[in-house]
């Protein structure tokens, strides 16, 4: 065997055990101290104890220094899919003076449906719905610029979220609310 | 005695150099960055160039300020980032002399977009460009790939595959309402959430027990994804296929399904050969079936 057949065994060798600790399935959803409280352990079965132990003894030393390789090309990758379903209905809404413009799976009202449901924006939206991210405050803004380009004499932007139970055909209940108004147009909560 | 951890080494090796034909990782590193660039193109068409691609001040959703973004906070960083992967793109799926280093453009640039405007960088970019950089690496990104190259990179497409969708499967059991539940199914839910959904969540509730059934098959099929490091493979792929079409069909998902879809020809190994074998008159030399014949 040549040199480079032996390098290129040792490499795929270290990527094969670096993608299995690090994605090291029943445990990559799980947090670092996840049961090493004396507390929570009393109860818990073997099985997750010594999973937990493997978590914080093995698998946290070992995915944290792999997590210097995989920054610089943002490699690090979650897939925890669904875990916990959207137990209301929640609805994005933008409203231009009292008129309703977009809302969210509304098909009669469509304003930059597009933008909104694309995948690079919708965690945006979502985030302004369910936890305000720093970016929220910023995605109303360009919401209220737009409008002001689309109609220069509107004098209220109003984008709110609303929250109803499955299947969400009622009114919904307004769980988020973010105002502007001219001539300053700042938004505010 | 003292042999053995030699033979497993000299096996390890035969194994992860084991000559396949080459057209299957061939057309990953074809399909892949065609999807990138797809969606690449649709932050135009959907209106997100300025959000996404400018900073704050020009009207951008964020500053990319990231530590690790060798561009932001100046103007003109996205946008030359976005112009590096749309010219990288079609010169990794033409391959030749500049594919390998337009292959190691597109990874740096399209990784720096997901430093710019970390929102929008989600777990099927991660993947993606992981599957770049296996690629790099691989004989099938060769200025002149031969007809059979070593088989490691679909080796490790296929670990990096059963990680996926068995961390899927298995989030889902303790999922609320959950996969399998008869009465508000969580696979209901998701095909009718609003902001991502397809699906009249009105129409659809009566039909519940068809939730449950796909919630069902989603998760066996999930849970038996080690198949895939198995002769079993192939046939497994076929259900992944049609989970993804599902997903592209129920929900506006943009990328993720086409991505994933775009892995499958390695996944699909036997059946893509007898496609491209049965394509071959019609495809370029380079692209028919591998010569067997002692040279």
């Amino acid at each position: 065997m040549s040199t480079t057949a032996h390098v290129r065994g040792a490499l795929v060798a270290f990527t094969a055990f670096s993608m299995g600790i690090l994605g090291f399935p029943g445990l990559d959803h799980r947090s670092v101290d996840w049961l090493q409280d004396p507390e929570d352990r009393q109860d818990a079965p073997l099985n997750a104890l010594l999973a937990a132990d493997f978590q914080h003894h093995v698998r946290r030393p070992i995915t944290s220094a792999l997590s210097h390789l995989e920054r610089p090309l943002r490699l690090a990758q979650s897939w925890n899919l669904y875990g916990v379903g959207p137990n209301r209905m929640v609805r994005f809404e933008l409203w231009v003076d009292d008129e309703l413009w977009f809302r969210a799976a509304d098909p009669e009202h469509t304003y930059r449906k597009s933008f909104l449901r694309y995948r690079r924006i919708r965690p945006v939206v979502v985030h302004t719905c369910l936890d305000q991210s720093r970016h929220s405050e910023r995605l109303v803004e360009l919401m209220v610029e737009d409008v002001r380009a689309e109609k220069p004499d509107a004098h209220e932007v109003v984008v709110r979220c609303t929250s109803t139970p499955w299947p969400g055909d009622g009114d919904g209940m307004e769980i988020v609310r973010w105002t502007a108004e001219a001539p300053t147009w700042k938004p505010s909560q | 005695m003292e042999a053995l951890p030699v033979n497993l080494w000299t096996r390890w090796l035969a194994f992860t150099g084991r000559p396949v034909d080459s057209r299957p990782l061939r057309l990953v590193r074809v399909l892949v960055p065609l999807c990138i660039l797809g969606d690449l193109l649709a932050i135009v068409w959907r209106g997100a160039f300025s959000a996404v691609l400018l900073p704050e001040s020009m009207g951008g959703l964020t500053d990319g300020s990231s530590w690790w973004s060798l561009v932001g906070g100046v103007w003109w960083g996205g946008p030359l980032l976005w112009a590096l992967c749309v010219t990288a793109a079609p010169l990794v799926m033409r391959g030749g002399r500049l594919g390998r280093p337009a292959l190691a453009t597109l990874l740096v640039a399209y990784a720096q977009l997901g430093h710019l405007y970390p929102p929008g960088d989600r777990a099927i970019d991660r993947l993606l460009r992981t599957v770049l950089l296996l690629w790099l690496f691989s004989e099938a990104s060769s200025a002149r790939p031969a007809s059979r190259i070593a088989a490691w990179p679909a080796d490790l497409l296929r670990w990096l595959l059963v990680m996926v969708y068995l961390q899927a499967g298995i989030v889902k059991i303790g999922a609320k309402p959950g996969f399998l539940h008869l009465h508000m199914n969580e696979l209901y839910q998701i095909l009718s959430a609003p902001q991502v959904g397809r699906l009249d969540p009105v129409f659809w509730e009566p039909l519940m027990p068809l939730f449950f059934l796909g919630g069902v098959v989603t998760m066996a099929l999930e849970f038996s994804s080690p198949l895939l490091l198995t002769r079993f493979g192939p046939y497994w792929a076929f259900g992944g296929v049609l989970m993804h079409i599902g997903i592209a069909i129920g929900m506006d998902l943009g990328m993720f399904p086409f991505g994933m879809l775009a892995l499958y020809p390695v996944l699909l190994w036997p059946f893509t050969i007898r496609v491209l074998d049965a394509l071959a008159p019609w495809l370029p030399e380079s692209w028919g079936p591998p010569d067997y014949s002692p040279s």
